[in-house]
């Protein structure tokens, strides 16, 4: 058994959910999706998704996520089929998803943003421990003192950590990560990875979309 | 968790609004506090500056909810047309000859009925309510020279669109009072959701919220709030718009100075003020003859909107 993450310790080891994509298709958003998409993602490893610009690599984590819908195909979680009736609350605990884009119209604190995380812990009310927790995920990625910052406020590469603190903060089985370290420097690049390492070896099941190959 | 400092701009905010309450009370036409007498005051200044405060304070809160609802700061309840959507419902309601104690729940629906229609070209936000604005404007008219036949009702329409402010009392505010308290119970409810649908109905569906229930929750308590804000205030352009703009300025950097329930208070707080303020204007500024509070808010609101468009086309990059 991993021990726990000194930056995180909230985060135990779990036995993870695999995923399993079987023939996805979608028309019209890119080759990957129009060719049909076959994969399976084992519990305890990052995963990447490397393809070209315009490949439908977003359209693809966004079909696994349940924000777009295929046209055919099966995503199955836990070699159980994902189904259609479960709760917002249940799949909130099974996949987090950071999405291309960090779209903060409005400003907010960062760790206002990074406790929206933990909507399925807290149900509107943040304790003392999902406060503690959001500042160790915003800490993990090296930007602590930015939490009463404006979201608004901060660089392209500050709201990308922000965005992915609060996916880490969501702690769910199966992170979707589409880009995370768009617009970061090498050493911002190389903490989150560390991170995304640490969490895969608690049993996390990491899908990383990008069109670089890994370093 | 609040700290001292978030609490201290509220408070300040709460004692200004007091302050401008007290200046309402005392200031008319004729002059000092002394000239005017207690009638003067407990008959006509009371109950008008109550429901300053009130309608100003009540479009606050919705344009704050609008912004979130619509994650845009630019939208506001007079900016997306819901406010000429309740006003439209309550001339069709006057000119049907109809009794004015209906008028909240047809300001209601008319503000419901533009919220759905916004919701349904939210593409283009700013323009449909644009669309909005001149079509309801325009329907109004006509009614209006329908009603012309009967000259007894037409000037209870006119009396009703262009008074703003005067001529209202506290029936016109009983009237309005349990939609805003309904209003107001719903925004609060819902503040902790916001702050999670502020970053995308996308984000806050993935984090375990049920978003459209969310959302509908949302549209009542703002097509509520603007719907009293009409029946006790009249039509007041601008003030959703600039109240949570300020309010977002006030105690940035401090823990909870952004959440959306903060916002919203401060929101309340600085409508209040703004009308109140621009009634005092529209009381004193022509002599014995009176101004329309809404033209006030409207002059004051018109130029802002214009320099957050300008604040906003300076943030993006140059084309």
């Amino acid at each position: 058994m991993t021990p726990a993450h000194p930056l995180l310790p909230f985060i135990h080891q779990a036995s993870g959910a695999g995923l399993k994509v079987t023939e996805l298709r979608l028309k019209g958003r890119g080759s990957i999706l129009d060719d049909g998409y076959s994969a399976a993602f084992t519990d305890g490893k990052i995963h990447y998704i490397t393809a070209p610009n315009g490949a439908g690599k977003s359209s693809l984590l966004a079909c696994l996520t349940g924000l777009l819908k295929a046209d055919s195909g099966s995503i199955e979680v836990q070699k159980k089929e994902k189904e259609a009736g479960q709760s917002a609350l249940e799949k909130a605990a099974m996949i987090s998803w950071l999405p291309p884009d960090d779209d903060f119209t409005l400003p907010q604190c960062a760790i206002d943003v990074v406790l929206a995380g933990r909507w399925r812990f807290h149900l509107g009310r943040p304790t003392q421990t999902d406060q503690g927790i959001a500042m160790q995920c915003l800490d993990a990625l090296g930007i602590g003192d930015l939490h009463n910052k404006a979201s608004t406020d901060l660089s392209s590469g500050q709201k990308r950590r922000v965005n992915l603190a609060r996916v880490i903060a969501q702690d769910a089985a199966i992170m979707l990560l589409d880009e995370p370290f768009r617009g970061l420097d090498a050493t911002a690049r190389h903490s989150c990875r560390e991170v995304l390492m640490a969490l895969a070896d608690r049993g996390r099941t990491i899908i990383i979309a990008d069109p670089m190959p890994p370093e | 968790m609040k700290n001292k400092t978030e609490m201290g701009s509220t408070t300040f905010l709460i004692a200004a609004l007091t302050a401008t309450f007290a200046l309402s009370l005392v200031t008319g036409v004729s002059g000092s506090f002394l000239d005017s007498g207690t009638e003067a005051i407990i008959q006509f200044r009371l109950p008008r500056s109550t429901l300053a405060l009130l309608s100003g304070g009540f479009l606050g809160v919705a344009g704050a909810l609008t912004q979130n609802l619509f994650r845009n700061p630019l939208a506001s309840p007079s900016v997306l047309g819901i406010e000429a959507g309740g006003s439209l419902a309550v001339t069709a309601l006057l000119v049907a000859g109809l009794s004015l104690n209906l008028a909240p729940i047809a300001a209601l629906a008319g503000c419901l009925l533009a919220l759905m229609l916004v919701l349904t070209f939210r593409s283009n936000l700013i323009l449909s309510g644009l669309a909005i604005s001149t079509a309801a404007g325009s329907v109004g008219s006509l009614l209006l020279s329908i009603a012309l036949n009967d000259p007894g009702r037409a000037v209870s329409v006119l009396q009703w669109l262009l008074g703003s402010l005067s001529g209202r009392g506290w029936s016109d505010l009983m009237r309005a009072v349990p939609f805003a308290a309904a209003g107001l119970f719903m925004s609060w409810r819902l503040g902790p959701a916001l702050d999670t649908m502020m970053l995308g109905s996308q984000i806050a569906s993935t984090v375990g919220l049920d978003v459209e229930r969310k959302k509908i929750t949302a549209v009542t308590a703002v097509a509520l709030l603007t719907a009293a804000a009409i029946t006790g205030g009249g039509l007041l352009p601008f003030v959703g718009l600039v109240a949570p703009h300020i309010a977002r300025s006030i105690g940035t950097y401090r823990p909870g100075s952004l959440k959306s329930n903060s916002i919203a208070a401060k929101s309340f707080c600085l409508g209040a003020i703004l009308v109140m303020f621009a009634d005092l204007i529209a009381r004193t500024a022509a002599g014995a003859r009176e101004l329309e509070t809404g033209v006030i808010t409207g002059v004051i609101g018109g130029p802002f909107f214009l320099w957050c468009l300008w604040r906003q086309q300076g943030k993006e990059p140059a084309r």
